[in-house]
């Protein structure tokens, strides 16, 4: 099995490499490793534990604590000013 | 100074016996100073625990670090009690930072510490050659949780030192002290507590009088980190050399050393450390010898080790399953691993028993964690080895006769042949399984009690399965043993019955991402919907239990997928087993 997995030369395998790399478009934001498919990538990123980033709907700033986002959130609310209610943004 | 003192407190003591009486006063004095430090120590760690160092003086806070723990006349307790200090400052300095707030105090103090004022640093690293090892320890895990804490201030200069320490020593223990401090860095993650500590408990913030400092909640040890890798990978080589030759005359006192060294090779290329696959890149190399380390003679903590390391490589379940392009490093290792188990019977040699002779001899109950690192390493390797076989071969441009690429496929599976044929006879001949029993039922028996090596080892019979049994081949081509010995449907079925048909534990299984149960699932329903009806006829019996905890496993998902509640798109796999669940209707009707 191995002597035919080495008749293929380095050169073929290179560029099989290459022409598969063109089509990567998913590339992983912890690692940076590539795949081909959105889901795949999203399963991979799964993989990188105790980094799951949690976004904040209202401005898409990302934070690595859940609660950290929620003490975030509290800029979004309405606050009192002299004139009256006002969005903090 | 101390002296000095003594001097200006009894100058007449010169007179008679003044040697002797001038150190005893020097020696009272110095216990005295000594009590002092002890106590301001003992209320810095109180408060520390208390989170706020507000109400401590200036110079209580100053004094304790004003001495050198390395002066030989520092007891090993109050050694113990300084170092234990620094750890216990830096540590409460992170959490309280990765929260979001810290006490000005405790800011200012480590602020003054890691500007490295007092030389801590040298002190530490000092410490790695102290005769006790309790001393050693405790002064490796304050030098990392200070190098964590120094963020921005680190020098790249003093990891440098660290690797140096680490190669320029013949001290073993020298040597793991500089290792274990860099492992730590590398393996350290900002939400690390502990399963048992509550969160947000009142224990974990200050009292109300404490001058309370925002921080940025989102600054972390990044930078550090990469540091540290950096510095690491001018020094591989070398290293690695050394790491050689403690294995090569393997010395029961280095056992430690070894150990480390390789969980801090594991740390490093772990999917887990989020580091760039380009910045770990050069370690991957070297590690062929560590294959070739897998003797008889190396002792089954080694062997473990080494293991762990090599698993890691093999990130199969979390990484290389879901690429169509392998990196080159891991298939090496897996063709390695295939050789070594079908040519260099690498089985043979393990001490499961601690003894020697074929499949490890000795006595006693046996080592299972052993048996079950390298069962998934076989399985991984061979997963590895047909996934890069098909890629490759499904490129019509590498190929210019479809039939040499089936070629090249069969050959491979009369190698993953043998490979599992060994293995499942070096299984069998120390775990007391059926000799009927086959690789997809087995696996799942063995592994029974470790979800996610059980699952890793199920999606790497899956896959192998997929990619030599199921493949488009010319009829009569394919052997029909293997499909009995990597059987997808009888696997899921033994799984089901592991889990005793709870619809709950697959839940928890795919919510958590602490397995790769997600892509088990997925490509088990996807193999089930392909071969529904070679699906039903493994099932036998058990076809009404199975489909029964899919049905109830897909209210679940619904239910949840309803209220939003799901913590990512699991469309995927509802649709697969919609589409399972309508092949079953029909075939009851």
């Amino acid at each position: 099995m191995f002597a035919i997995m080495q008749v293929e030369t380095d050169e073929r395998r290179a560029e099989f490499r290459r022409k598969m790399r063109t089509k990567c478009e998913f590339v992983c934001k912890y690692c940076q490793r590539r795949f081909t498919k959105p889901y795949n990538l999203m399963i991979h990123e799964r993989s990188h534990k105790d980094d799951v980033t949690f976004t904040c709907e209202a401005c898409g700033k990302t934070f690595k604590r859940q609660d950290n986002l929620k003490q975030h959130r509290s800029i979004h609310l309405p606050c009192r000013t002299a004139t009256g209610w006002t969005v903090r943004v | 100074m101390v002296l000095g003192k003594a001097r200006a407190v009894s100058p007449l003591l010169t007179m008679a016996e003044p040697v002797k009486k001038r150190l005893r006063v020097a020696g009272k004095d110095e216990a005295e100073e000594e009590e002092a430090t002890g106590n301001d120590l003992m209320e810095f760690q109180q408060n520390l625990l208390n989170q706020c160092l507000c109400c401590m003086s200036e110079s209580s806070l100053r004094r304790p670090f004003r001495d050198k723990p390395t002066d030989t006349s520092w007891t090993r307790d109050r050694t113990l009690q300084f170092v234990g200090s620094i750890q216990l400052l830096c540590e409460v300095a992170m959490k309280q930072t990765s929260r979001g707030f810290v006490c000005s105090r405790i800011g200012d103090v480590c602020d003054a510490l890691t500007r490295n004022e007092h030389g801590l640093i040298d002190k530490l690293v000092e410490l790695s050659s102290h005769s006790d090892r309790f001393v050693c320890f405790a002064a490796s895990r304050a030098l990392s949780a200070f190098l964590l804490v120094s963020k921005t201030n680190v020098d790249p200069f003093w990891l440098q030192n660290l690797a140096d320490n680490a190669l320029s020593t013949s001290q073993p223990r020298q040597m793991c002290f500089s290792l274990d401090v860099i492992r730590r860095i590398v393996e350290y993650k900002e939400c690390d507590g502990h399963v048992l500590e509550e969160r947000g408990g009142s224990d974990d913030k200050p009292s109300s009088s404490c001058n309370v400092l925002m921080t940025d909640p989102e600054a972390d040890c990044s930078q550090v980190k990469s540091l540290c890798v950096k510095v690491l990978e001018a020094k591989w080589p070398a290293l690695v050399t050394k790491f050689d030759s403690l294995v090569s005359s393997y010395a029961s006192e280095h056992e430690a050393t070894v150990v480390t060294f390789l969980e801090l090779w594991e740390a490093l290329i772990s999917v887990k450390a989020n580091l760039s696959v380009a910045d770990t890149k050069p370690f991957y190399a070297h590690l062929d010898n560590v294959v070739m380390l897998l003797a008889p003679n190396v002792p089954p903590v080694v062997w473990k080790s080494i293991l762990n390391l090599l698993n890691e490589v093999l990130c199969y379940g979390s990484t290389l399953a879901l690429q169509d392009v392998l990196a080159e490093e891991p298939c090496a290792l897996a063709h390695l691993v295939v050789r070594g188990v079908k040519d260099s019977r690498l089985l043979d040699g393990l001490p499961y028993r601690g003894g020697s002779g074929r499949f490890g001899g000795g006595v006693g109950d046996g080592d299972k964690p052993l048996l079950k690192k390298i069962v998934l390493l076989v399985l991984k390797a061979v997963a590895v080895t047909v996934k890069e076989t098909r890629c490759d071969s499904s490129d019509s441009s590498l190929s210019s006769d479809a039939d040499e690429a089936d070629a090249d496929m069969a050959l491979i599976e009369r190698s993953i042949r043998e490979v599992l044929r060994k293995l499942d006879q070096c299984v069998k001949a120390l775990v007391p399984f059926h000799p009927e029993t086959p690789v997809a039922q087995w696996v799942v028996q063995l592994f029974a009690d470790q979800d996610d090596a059980l699952i890793e080892s199920m999606v790497c019979c899956l896959d192998t399965a997929v990619g030599l049994v199921y493949r488009d081949s010319p009829v009569g081509q394919v052997d029909t043993s293997l499909r009995r010995i990597l059987s997808p449907s009888a696997t899921f079925v033994e799984f089901v019955k592991a889990v005793s048909h709870e619809p709950d534990v697959l839940l928890d299984l795919l919510v958590s991402n602490e397995t790769c149960f997600l892509l088990y699932l997925l490509r088990t329903l996807k193999f089930v919907r392909r071969n529904w009806e070679e699906f039903v006829r493994e099932c036998g019996a058990e076809l009404d239990n199975v489909m029964t905890m899919l049905i109830r496993l897909r209210l679940a998902i619904d239910r949840l997928v309803s209220k939003d509640l799901f913590p990512y798109n699991i469309g995927p796999v509802l649709r697969l087993l919609e589409k399972c669940e309508s092949m079953y209707e029909g075939n009851t009707q």
